[in-house]
């Protein structure tokens, strides 16, 4: 009897202890997550600052100071390049260790080992994609590198010395909640890093997408509707450039017969609307007399920032910028005599090939009359709870297979090989180490000769007084529209000839219009000799950035902010006034009235507080839908005709045949179409007034959200008080937007400001982890100070030394 | 008298062992400080109740309290509640339960090696 009776209450504290130590579905483990000792609890740290003040840190040759600034950005002032990359791998881990291993684990593929299989799709993409396949290259190729090697290896060393540090209770709040532990970082996941962002800025291509388009509408409509060029572009370099050397030509094979097969079935492209601005002007326009630089990369808005913002200093380097958690040095930045910063130079760097096997063997395929040995590689993906799954690449000269019957196959089921500048070895981080030192053009010039992928607009501001773009990248040689479709997998003269040469990429320096942009459009005119092709290029940021320029002068680092900040709706100035001249303002409804009001007297300013934008927003995508609508609801999903084009056929030809809506009975005209997109725009906008409870206006209608990486809500922040939108320079739509904003002025002492939607901090528990989305969304800006002596920094809040472990 | 001085010796073992090791060490100290000091069912099943229950939601309160709230309104919300007060309440009962189930095992564990003195004097 005293048994049972000591049996029962033991059983049932055991089974509470042990089912409380698990995690049950999307249930932490409640007894280790809720403990106030070590438990949730131990990340709550609002204002408090909890690191440690003096860490013993194996491998350091000389202690490192820290020094942190009120938006608890990281002073490092290391005494060699060795201790300095150390500890930039220590802080980054620090501050941003859950996010480092997240965004390294999806471009690797592997989220499944966090979330279970539902992540099996993905994951599988991404080694399919190759962006493993790359960083492994891209890693031998730095770990080779002599400058490179040694620093990667110690930042490596850095960042495992604080995972070293960790127990229980000092790891990062989602991985308490998502029940797992870091592993050790490597100098792969540095690679898987780069990779990410190459695959988020130039992993998207419209092959596919295109070739059934092709076989839908035949080239001479396809050509009408998807042009390679509009008329009156406004190039990233400026018409007024001679193309002054003689450029490698590559033959256009005679016959060519696009195989008209496509993958059907893809996996998730990255948003088109990645993309960015950067401007930098010449002294003839600016109060000082010295250049100004001014970037602001546009991004997905995550929490934690992709950016996290550094200072760095050691006898041979003294920069100051924003960072990528997982990568060395500072990506957009200035030091003491240069600032740079970076747009996506939008062009098409992925070809796919259609590949004929000899058997289901898949140990041969066809290729210029012979039969080539494929590479087979078995994939292992290890899924939490389940079974581990195998996944089966082959290897074909050009590249993976990336689509094939036993990967989305579709309907048509074979066998697509992806060609990709990003599969290529490449050094990436050696631009940036030498940018982050450089002093003068020269220095600019030469770091950017050793970067590939993914192509960026290098714009560029000296103490000197020069100013510099650069479209710069590894670009394939191809004939014209090589690329542009699927091509035949079988024939040589399919593959990419060769690479343009690095010093015909184009540039400009100093020119006499007095300032250079770039905003992700087309980046040269017609007479450039190389072929060159996206599927996306912008339209609307670049001219008004590019007017307001031409227009300022004596220019201060105000102007550059009110432009950062710029609502102004290009596209809506070209095609609202035409829309509303055409309505019928007889018969009116009350709401219709309204919004008629609205639109009438805009300014074209998607400002936070303006009604007029959430019409015109409605309006667009109606009217845009009505238009294309044998674009919509296809079997498989197809990208739509380009901006200007679908304006040029609104104002200049109606008899279009696409105006027709396939729905009605009736053949509708332009106006029919407008007047159509009238009324449904005013109904959804009276349905989402009485579906939400807010006011009617532009930022509650667009409801701007940083996002949590793992999507949690209560870790993200929701309906910024922010205006802006796709097209416009404020370049902040519903989830994506300015992930960092910087100006550099080059004057002396250089001056500096940045800000971004997010927080330096990782932790949803800290005062720091979203503290300048306010900031950010009012247009406000940080002064961000590279001061050589540490003893000249101001408002520091706390101080860290790292000191080398006593031996 | 015993109840008071088993509850607080459940709370100070459990604070300082929870300094140190894992969440559930604080079980261990309850079974422990029952199996020391006996009582009556009841009696030892409330001081690990209150003992635990009281460490944890008062731990938990101040962290709550000191940060305004930061993250327990966070992981409130996560759990679908509306602020983060419920946390230090769950976080309590949570405790509290574990409390009086492992000082009452500890109790029973000694009642098998002692025998109940208090049943042969009054029945």
């Amino acid at each position: 009897m005293n048994f049972i009776k000591f049996l029962f209450p033991f059983l049932i504290s055991l089974a509470l202890i042990v089912g409380l130590d698990q995690k049950w579905g999307q249930v932490p483990p409640l007894g280790k997550f809720l403990d106030p000792y070590s438990g949730f609890w131990a990340n709550s740290e609002n204002r408090d600052i909890g690191f440690e003040e003096n860490p013993y840190i194996n491998g350091l040759q000389d202690s490192v100071k820290i020094y942190y600034d009120s938006i608890l950005v990281p002073h490092i002032y290391a005494n060699n390049d060795h201790d300095l990359y150390m500890a930039q791998g220590y802080i980054t881990a620090q501050n941003r260790l859950w996010q480092m291993e997240f965004q390294t684990h999806a471009a690797g593929g592997r989220i499944s080992e966090i979330i279970g299989k539902d992540g099996l799709d993905f994951d599988r993409y991404q080694r399919r994609n190759g962006l493993l396949y790359g960083a492994e290259k891209a890693v031998k190729m730095m770990e080779e590198d002599p400058t490179i090697g040694p620093i990667l290896e110690a930042y490596t060393e850095g960042v495992n010395e604080y995972i070293a540090s960790l127990s229980y209770q000092d790891l990062p709040i989602e991985y308490k909640l998502l029940d797992y532990k870091p592993e050790k970082w490597t100098t792969l996941k540095s690679g898987l890093l780069l990779k990410y962002m190459a695959n988020d800025l130039a992993g998207g291509d419209s092959d596919a997408e295109n070739t059934q388009l092709l076989k839908m509408l035949g080239k001479e409509r396809f050509d009408f509707l998807f042009p390679d060029r509009y008329e009156n572009v406004d190039p990233v370099i400026p018409k007024s450039r001679e193309w002054d050397f003689e450029a490698e030509t590559v033959e256009r094979p005679d016959s060519i017969e696009f195989p008209l097969v496509f993958p059907d079935n893809k996996a998730p492209q990255p948003d088109p609307q990645n993309g960015s601005n950067n401007w930098t002007v010449h002294g003839s326009k600016t109060s000082t007399g010295k250049p100004i630089l001014a970037n602001d990369p546009h991004l997905a808005l995550n929490l934690p920032s992709i950016w996290y913002v550094m200072h760095l200093n050691s006898p041979s380097v003294n920069v100051f910028g924003a960072t990528l958690p997982g990568a060395l040095g500072v990506i957009i930045g200035f030091n003491d005599y240069v600032s740079w910063g970076v747009t996506n130079a939008t062009r098409d760097v992925r070809d796919w090939y259609h590949i004929t096997f000899k058997d289901k063997e898949k140990k041969e395929y066809f290729y210029n009359g012979k039969w080539l040995k494929t590479q087979k590689i078995i994939q292992e993906f290890k899924i939490r709870g389940d079974e581990n799954f195998y996944d089966t690449i082959y290897y074909t000269h050009h590249g993976p297979i990336v689509y094939d019957e036993d990967f989305r196959p579709g309907n048509s089921k074979t066998n697509f090989a992806l060609r990709w500048t990003a599969h290529d070895p490449s050094n990436e981080q050696l631009t940036f180490h030498l940018l982050n030192r450089a002093k003068n053009y020269n220095d600019y010039e030469k770091a950017l000769t050793y970067y590939d992928c993914p192509a960026q607009n290098f714009a560029y501001a000296d103490v000197h007084g020069d100013i510099a773009l650069w479209v710069n990248g590894k670009f394939p040689l191809r004939w014209e529209e090589q690329g542009k479709f699927i091509m035949d997998g079988s024939r040589a003269d399919m593959d990419w000839a060769g690479f343009i040469p690095r010093e015909h990429n184009a540039y400009m320096k100093n020119p006499e219009q007095g300032y250079l942009s770039s905003a992700n459009q087309i980046p040269v005119d017609s007479t450039y000799p190389y072929y060159h092709y996206d599927r996306g290029y912008e339209h609307y940021r670049n001219r008004r950035i590019n007017k307001k320029l031409e227009t300022l002068q004596n220019i201060t680092v105000e102007d550059m902010m009110r432009l950062q900040n710029d609502n102004y709706s290009l596209l809506a100035s070209e095609i609202l006034p035409s829309i509303l001249d055409s309505l019928d303002r007889n018969n009116m409804t009350e709401p219709e009235k309204t919004a008629f009001a609205a639109l009438s007297n805009w300014n074209f300013m998607a400002d936070q507080d303006a009604v007029a934008p959430t019409y015109f927003e409605i309006l667009w995508d109606d009217l845009y839908r009505n238009l294309w609508d044998e674009f919509y609801g296809l079997e498989n999903a197809v990208r739509r005709p380009e901006l200007p084009i679908t304006i040029e056929i609104l104002k200049g030809n109606p008899d279009e045949k696409f105006i027709d809506n396939q729905k009605t009975d009736t053949k509708e005209s332009i106006t029919d179409l407008y007047q159509m997109s009238f009324k449904s725009a005013v109904d959804s906008i009276e349905n989402w007034k009485s579906a939400n409870q807010k006011e009617l206006n532009w930022s509650n209608f667009k409801n701007t959200t940083v996002q949590h990486l793992a999507r949690l809500s209560a870790f993200s922040t929701e309906n910024i008080r922010i205006g802006g939108n796709r097209h416009i320079i404020n370049a902040t739509s519903g989830r994506h937007g300015p992930s960092w904003r910087m100006i550099v002025s080059m004057e002396q002492p250089i001056k500096a400001y940045g800000v971004y939607p997010g927080g330096q901090s990782g932790n949803p528990g800290s005062y720091y982890y979203d503290n300048l989305i306010e900031s950010w969304s009012n247009g406000e800006y940080y002064e961000l100070e590279n001061k050589s002596n540490a003893s000249d920094l101001n408002n520091i809040i706390f101080t860290q030394t790292l000191t080398p472990e006593a031996k | 008298m015993k109840f008071i001085i088993r509850t607080i010796i459940i709370i100070i073992a459990s604070h300082f062992s929870l300094l140190y090791f894992p969440w559930w060490s604080m079980a261990i100290c309850a079974f422990f400080a029952g199996a020391i000091i006996s009582g009556k069912n009841l009696n030892t099943f409330f001081s690990g109740f209150i003992g635990l229950g009281m460490l944890w939601l008062i731990q938990a309160f101040i962290i709550h309290n000191d940060s305004n709230g930061i993250l327990s309104d966070k992981i409130a919300e996560l759990f679908g509640l509306s602020d983060g007060i419920f946390m230090v309440i769950i976080a309590g009962l949570l405790a509290a339960i574990i409390g009086g189930f492992s000082t009452l095992s500890g109790f029973r564990f000694r009642r098998l090696f002692s025998r109940d003195k208090t049943r042969g004097l009054y029945r």
